[in-house]
C-alpha cells in the first residue's frame, strides 16, 4: 500500500515535471522543426523580447510621475536654458533624428563624441559614452553647465524656473513650492568662468544647497520625461511573439534575410555577448579599438569612475532620494587598468534611425558597422593591459545584408508622437 | 523493487528537470564543494538563484575547515571570465555573518558565457581558492 502511495506521488511529480517541460515546447516549435534555428538559438532569441518597463531608479522619487515628466518635457525643448538662448537639449538630441543630431561629430559644438540617442536611455546603468554619470538625472545636469554645450549656470536655471510662471507651475506640481531664489545672484555655479564661479562661492553653503536641490529636481524631471522614450514595438518583437506562441503569420514579420541576420547575431557573430537582453545592451563598457577621428586616444571609462565618486549629484549624495541604493551603485565600482579606452555598449532598438555610429560616428551606415566586424579593418592594436576577444567574422555578402536587415527590423513603428515635440 | 527504484529515479529526474525553471530569487540551491587544495569545504548559495546574465546577485558562503580550528578565517569573493580575459566591472562587498559564514553583495556577470566564481579563504597568512563554474546562456 505504501508503495502504491509512493508511486502515485512520484507519478504526480513526474506529471508536474512534464507539464513544466511542455510549457517550454511551443517556443522551440515551428522554425526549429523547419531547421531554420536550433533550440539554443531560439532560447537566445527569446532573451531579446519583449522589452519590459524601464528598471526603477530609486534615487529619483519622481522618475515615473507624470507631473515631473511634464516639467521635464518643457525643459527639454526650452532654449532659454542656455547662455546664447539658442540651445536646448533637443538641439543635439533631435527627436526627428532619432534623438541624435545625425552628424558624426557636432559642427556647432566643439565636442569630440557622437551625440548618443535617447531612445531607451532609461534602461541604462551608466550614462554618457564613458558612463561618468550614475543616474539619468545627474547626467541631464552636466550639459547645462558645460561651456561647450548650453554654457548656462545652475543659478540662471533656478532663477528661470522661479521667474517663469509656466515653468514654476509645472515645478510646483511635481515637487511642491519652489524656494525664493530671487535674493541670490542672477548667475553662478561651480563652472570654468571665473565670474560665475566667484558668484557661486560668495553664497552661503546652505543657500547653495537650496539651489542645488532645485537644480537636481530639474534633472529629475528631465529623467522622468526621458524614461518615456521607449522603443519596444518592432517587427522583431512581432516575430518573437510568433516564435513564442507558434504563430506563423507573426513570424513572417521578419524577412528570410533578416532571419539570417538574426541567426548570425545570436550565433557565429556573437553580437549578443555585448548587445544582450531586450534592450540589446549589457549597459557596460568595451574597447573595440576603433581609431579616433578627433583628438587622441581617450581614457573614457578609466577616468569616468573617479568622476562618479566625486560627483555631488551621484546616487549616494545629498540630493539622491535613496542614498542606500545609490551607495551600492557607487561603492561597487572598481578601478581596473583594462577600463582604459572602454566605451558603453549602445542599445540597438531604433538603431536604423540613429546613424552615424560609434562614439565618434566613425561609421556612416549600418553596413559600414557590419563590415567593420566582418574584417576588423583599421582596428587599433590592443595596448598594455588591453586584450580583445574580437575576431573577424569574415561574412559573405548575403550575411552582411542579412545583419543589416535584422538591425533595421528593430525600428519601432508605434512611437508616441506627443513625446517628439514641445508641449503646447 | 529494482523496477520501483528505476521508476523512482526516472520520475525524480523528470520532475527535477521540470522544476529547474523556478523564477529567479525563489530558489535556494546550496552548492557544496571543496577548495582547490582540499583544505576547506564550501557551502554556497546565490540570491537570486539561478544567476541571470547582467543582473546583480549576492552570494552567501559558509566555510568549514576539513581539519583543525576554524579560527581567524577570512573570505573574499570575486569572479572572472577566463575566455574574455576580464572579470566583473565591480567589486563585491564582503561582510562576515555569524560563525563561519560570509555574505558577498553586488556581484554582476555582465556577459553570457563561462564564468569562474572564486571564494578565496585565508587562514594563518595562507590563501586557498575554491571555485565554481557558472555558465550563462
Amino acid at each position: 500500500m505504501k508503495a502504491k502511495i509512493l508511486l502515485s506521488l512520484l507519478v504526480l511529480l513526474g506529471a508536474a515535471g512534464a507539464l513544466a517541460w511542455s510549457r517550454k515546447g511551443p517556443a522551440s516549435a515551428g522554425l526549429v522543426d523547419a531547421g531554420e534555428f536550433s533550440v539554443l538559438e531560439v532560447e537566445r532569441i527569446l532573451q531579446h523580447s519583449p522589452l519590459g518597463a524601464p528598471p526603477p531608479d530609486p534615487t529619483n522619487a519622481v522618475a515615473d510621475q507624470p507631473a515631473a515628466a511634464t516639467l521635464g518635457q518643457l525643459l527639454f525643448f526650452d532654449k532659454r536654458f542656455s547662455a546664447s538662448g539658442k540651445v536646448s537639449c533637443a538641439t543635439c538630441h533631435d527627436p526627428l533624428k532619432g534623438f541624435g543630431d545625425g552628424k558624426a561629430l557636432s559642427a556647432s559644438f566643439p565636442l569630440d563624441r557622437n551625440v548618443p540617442t535617447l531612445w531607451n536611455v532609461a534602461y541604462g546603468r551608466w550614462f554618457f559614452w564613458d558612463g561618468r554619470a550614475d543616474s539619468l538625472w545627474s547626467q541631464a545636469l552636466k550639459p547645462l553647465e558645460n561651456p561647450r554645450e548650453h554654457g548656462f549656470t545652475r543659478l540662471q536655471a533656478t532663477q528661470l524656473l522661479h521667474a517663469d510662471g509656466s515653468l514654476r507651475g509645472a515645478y510646483v506640481a511635481a515637487f511642491g513650492p519652489i524656494p525664493d531664489v530671487g535674493k541670490f545672484p542672477a548667475a553662478g555655479g561651480p563652472v570654468e568662468d571665473a565670474a560665475h564661479r566667484a558668484a557661486w562661492e560668495s553664497m552661503a553653503e546652505a543657500d547653495r544647497a537650496v539651489v542645488d536641490r532645485i537644480f537636481s529636481n530639474a534633472g529629475k524631471s528631465i529623467q522622468a520625461y526621458e524614461r518615456r522614450l521607449v522603443s519596444r514595438s518592432s517587427r522583431f518583437d512581432t516575430f518573437v511573439e510568433g516564435l513564442r506562441t507558434g504563430d506563423r503569420a507573426k513570424m513572417d514579420a521578419l524577412s528570410p534575410s533578416a532571419r539570417l541576420g538574426l541567426k548570425i547575431f545570436v550565433g557565429k557573430g556573437n553580437c549578443r555577448l555585448c548587445h544582450s537582453g531586450p534592450a540589446f545592451s549589457d549597459g557596460e563598457f568595451h574597447n573595440l579599438g576603433i581609431p579616433p577621428t578627433r583628438g587622441g586616444p581617450t581614457p573614457f571609462r578609466y577616468t569616468a569612475i573617479p568622476e562618479i565618486r566625486q560627483d555631488p549629484f551621484n546616487g549616494k549624495g545629498p540630493f539622491s532620494d535613496d542614498r542606500e541604493a545609490g551607495t551600492k551603485r557607487v561603492d561597487f565600482l572598481v578601478d581596473l587598468p583594462e577600463t582604459w579606452g572602454q566605451v558603453k555598449t549602445p542599445g540597438l532598438r531604433n538603431v536604423a534611425r540613429t546613424a552615424p555610429y560609434m562614439h565618434q560616428g566613425q561609421f556612416k551606415s549600418l553596413e559600414d558597422v557590419v563590415m567593420f566586424y566582418s574584417l576588423l579593418q583599421g582596428v587599433l592594436q590592443a595596448g598594455h593591459h588591453e586584450r580583445t576577444i574580437l575576431r573577424p567574422l569574415l561574412l559573405d555578402r548575403k550575411e552582411v545584408v542579412g545583419l543589416v536587415d535584422f538591425l533595421e527590423s528593430l525600428t519601432d513603428e508605434a512611437i508616441d508622437e506627443r513625446l517628439l515635440k514641445p508641449l503646447d | 523493487m529494482t523496477t520501483m527504484r528505476r521508476l523512482l529515479t526516472l520520475v525524480l529526474l523528470f520532475g527535477a528537470a521540470g522544476c529547474d525553471q523556478a523564477p529567479a530569487g525563489r530558489g535556494r540551491d546550496v552548492r557544496t564543494f571543496d577548495s582547490n587544495g582540499g583544505k576547506y569545504t564550501i557551502e554556497l548559495t546565490t540570491s537570486p538563484s539561478p544567476i541571470a546574465t547582467n543582473q546583480p546577485f549576492d552570494v552567501a558562503v559558509t566555510v568549514t575547515p576539513k581539519s583543525g580550528p576554524a579560527a581567524d578565517l577570512d573570505v573574499q569573493v570575486d569572479a572572472r571570465m577566463p575566455a574574455h580575459f576580464h572579470g566583473m566591472n565591480r567589486v563585491a562587498k564582503v561582510t562576515r555573518g555569524s560563525g563561519n559564514s560570509w555574505k558577498a553583495e553586488g556581484l554582476l556577470f555582465h556577459m553570457p558565457g563561462h564564468w569562474e566564481l572564486y571564494v578565496d579563504v585565508t587562514q594563518g597568512g595562507a590563501t586557498e581558492r575554491a571555485q565554481l563554474d557558472v555558465d550563462l546562456k
